[in-house]
């Protein structure tokens, strides 16, 4: 048996094939664009192709992210709180809370002992402390998004980016790069701006150990080194942050698969 | 011919009697002046009892800014008082109010529709319930040039403080007739004071049984339904009509109990309402929740409020005691969280409530400040989970459906595990 978990993010699409033994057997990362429904179609049809299965193989398609509602082969769409709880759960079940910072959205979720969501917090209604954050003071460093981990690990001086607005925190990183301080500085003292907007929030649903992080940007080793930091614990972080919540929605997927199956049978 | 669009929650249909009551009470500010009536402004739980005895007509701010939020003709308001230098964090509703100024200043009222218009007031009244409403009272007063009475409160966190804070007000409240009096030249007809207090007491009697029938299962009426019609209960209480409008709503929701009837199907879960109303999503809410299976059975705002507290205490022969209770028991509310607190952990027993909506409402600090440490206090205590939803009153600026319905729908799945849970553990 295989079913799809499908994450519809803000920036990125995407999806996961799992077998009945809950392994994962390929999952896709596509960018979402303006047309959220095509890169769900997109991100479905790549991990079916990569699995060397056809639409019917599958069982079950589950869809979750913000563009959830938009995926025509969805049987049942579910929060990605919820499904980012049971992805981060699957990989390792004495995760107890779990950080997720994604395109424009992130998150803090405290997990129950069996897995379930035992609380949650969101970012408002506002880019600070996501992912677009990060694009954002990227482009005004001129620096490429990737590099931005490592350069902060270079640090040496501590240089504070006070505003959370990101508009503001731009216009702060230009007179920081005007006032000759350093990129590597620079970049440093942005994600502990966000370290300290994220951990707060976390701090606010309660910090359970074990910790994962997930997302894309807990790609960013700086961003990493800032929350474990900031909260005093180590983060673990999946060796592909990004699919945790179309694992979980994948992990769904097959509960729903294997009750449709036992109902028939019965 | 468009499909009519199947909605899941059955409203209560005497609810929508209010909207040509409020549109007739906004028909009466604009008319005041040819009727030969004095016009006030008022902010905050103004004692409207005295103002209606004395047959002045008064528009109140937050009624207003609900009123025209729910018909989403705050826009140009909003984007006047904008240009004229005020923040977006500004108290919503100020910066409503100082809009209708701006749009009577510019002669620009034909600009929004001419059933959203107020005329100019007479004369302002205020409580200094929030720091805000005191501030904008003299600023208002300052910038307008006119007359004003502003009333203040104390705080309260014990019994004596209320008792002590029920003579302060009635010690006010005669100062503000005596405002009142000199004002219009007219004296305070204290047996018509008498009977309307005595139609705030029957309204809020029938009102309160009303609310206790949402402890019925399945629910008879959604809180989103008491929310759009407050008005018989707040700037319309104290008339023959609102009496009769309770009448009939109460004998719909009855009925409803009596049929075992629902307001949706397929109850699911239970949930209160914490803080004002986002007015203008009431109507999507409460479809988006009833998508779930979930129905608003309580709210702080609209089983604390409106004379909801002991109703039958009031004394119509003793009106300025009656108001003095009622004012002092809103300052109770906002300034003690122990006492909302035990308030809200009885709502949770008595209306059995699976879950709390938190509204955090971004430019009422007033409202605001607490909300997240009520909603944990209980949680604790109760183990009754929450969400905060942020919002406001009235400035969608600050609002995302995607936001919001996402976080509602996370809640609802952690309701749901946590229903499963609980029905297998029971099982075992």
């Amino acid at each position: 048996m295989h079913v799809i978990g499908i994450d519809i993010g803000s920036l990125a699409s995407k999806a996961v094939l799992v077998d009945e033994k809950k392994y994962i057997i390929s999952y896709s990362i596509v960018p979402t664009g303006a047309r959220s429904a095509a890169a769900g179609q997109d991100a479905f049809e790549r991990v079916l192709k990569q699995a060397g299965l056809l639409p019917g193989d599958v069982a079950y398609v589950l869809s979750t992210g913000y563009g959830r509602a938009n995926v025509s082969v969805s049987n049942e769409q579910l929060t990605e709180i919820t499904c980012h709880a049971r992805g981060a759960y699957t990989l390792n079940p004495e995760v107890r809370t779990v950080i997720d910072i994604g395109g424009q959205d992130s998150k803090a979720i405290s997990l129950t002992d069996m897995g379930d969501v035992a609380k949650f917090a969101m970012n408002d209604k506002c880019a600070a402390g996501t992912g677009r954050f990060l694009e954002v003071m990227a482009r005004a460093l001129e620096i490429d998004l990737a590099d931005m981990g490592d350069l902060s690990l270079k640090s040496t001086t501590i240089v504070e980016v006070s505003s959370m607005c990101t508009v503001f925190a731009e216009t702060e990183v230009v007179s920081l790069i005007a006032g000759s301080c350093n990129k590597e500085d620079i970049i440093a003292g942005i994600h502990r701006a966000i370290a300290r907007r994220v951990g707060t929030m976390a701090e606010n649903t309660g910090i359970r150990q074990q910790v994962m992080m997930t997302g894309g940007v807990a790609k960013n080793i700086g961003v990493v080194r800032a929350l474990e930091e900031k909260l005093g614990t180590a983060l673990l972080v999946p060796d592909e942050p990004q699919i945790v919540g179309a694992l979980g929605a994948a992990i769904f997927a097959l509960e729903r698969a294997l009750t449709a199956n036992i109902n028939n049978a019965g | 011919m468009a499909e009519k669009k199947e909605y899941l929650v059955n409203r209560v249909k005497t609810t929508k009697e209010v909207q040509n009551m409020m549109i007739e009470y906004y028909s009466g500010l604009q008319t005041a002046r040819q009727d030969g009536k004095f016009l006030a402004w008022t902010y905050g739980p103004i004692p409207f009892e005295i103002m209606r005895a004395m047959d002045i007509r008064f528009e109140h701010l937050e009624s207003y800014g609900a009123y025209l939020a729910a018909r989403s003709g705050q826009q140009r308001l909003k984007e006047l008082s904008e240009a004229d230098g005020y923040s977006n964090d500004v108290c919503s509703y100020a910066r409503l109010l100082r809009g209708v100024t701006l749009l009577h200043e510019r002669n620009e009222t034909n600009t929004i529709p001419n059933v959203l218009i107020v005329d100019m007031p007479d004369f302002l009244v205020a409580i200094r319930h929030c720091p805000l409403q005191g501030s904008v009272y003299d600023y208002q007063k300052r910038l307008l040039n006119k007359p004003g009475f502003c009333l203040d409160t104390m705080p309260i966190h014990s019994e004596d403080d209320y008792q002590e804070s029920i003579r302060y007000w009635k010690r006010q409240l005669v100062e503000f007739i005596v405002f009142l009096e000199d004002l219009t030249k007219t004296k305070l007809n204290m047996d018509r004071l008498k009977e309307i207090m005595g139609y705030v007491k029957e309204g809020a009697v029938i009102r309160k049984r009303m609310l206790n029938l949402c402890k019925a299962r399945p629910a008879p009426i959604n809180t989103f339904d008491h929310f759009i019609s407050l008005g018989p209960s707040h700037t319309l209480r104290g008339r023959k009509e609102s009496v009769e409008f309770w009448k009939r709503m109460e004998a719909e929701v009855e009925e409803r109990v009596n049929n075992k009837v629902g307001v949706i199907k397929n109850e699911r879960f239970r949930l209160y309402w914490h803080n004002l109303p986002i007015w203008f999503r009431v109507g999507r809410l409460s479809e988006t929740l009833a998508g779930y299976g979930a129905v608003l059975v309580s709210a702080s705002y609209t089983h604390e409020g409106f004379y909801a507290h002991e109703p039958e205490k009031i004394d119509p022969e003793d009106p300025l005691t009656s108001i003095a209770r009622e004012e002092s028991w809103l300052s109770w509310l906002s300034s003690d969280i122990n006492q909302a607190a035990y308030l809200l952990q009885k709502e949770i027993e008595d209306y059995s409530i699976d879950g709390m909506i938190m509204c955090s409402h971004r430019t009422c600090q007033f409202v605001d400040v607490g909300e997240y440490d009520l909603a944990d206090l209980i949680t604790r205590k109760t183990g009754v989970p929450n969400v905060v939803i942020d919002a406001d009153p009235t400035d969608p600026a600050f609002y995302s459906d995607a936001q919001t319905e996402t976080r509602i729908q996370a809640f609802m799945e952690t309701l749901e595990s946590s229903k499963r849970r609980s029905a297998s553990s029971l099982q075992k």
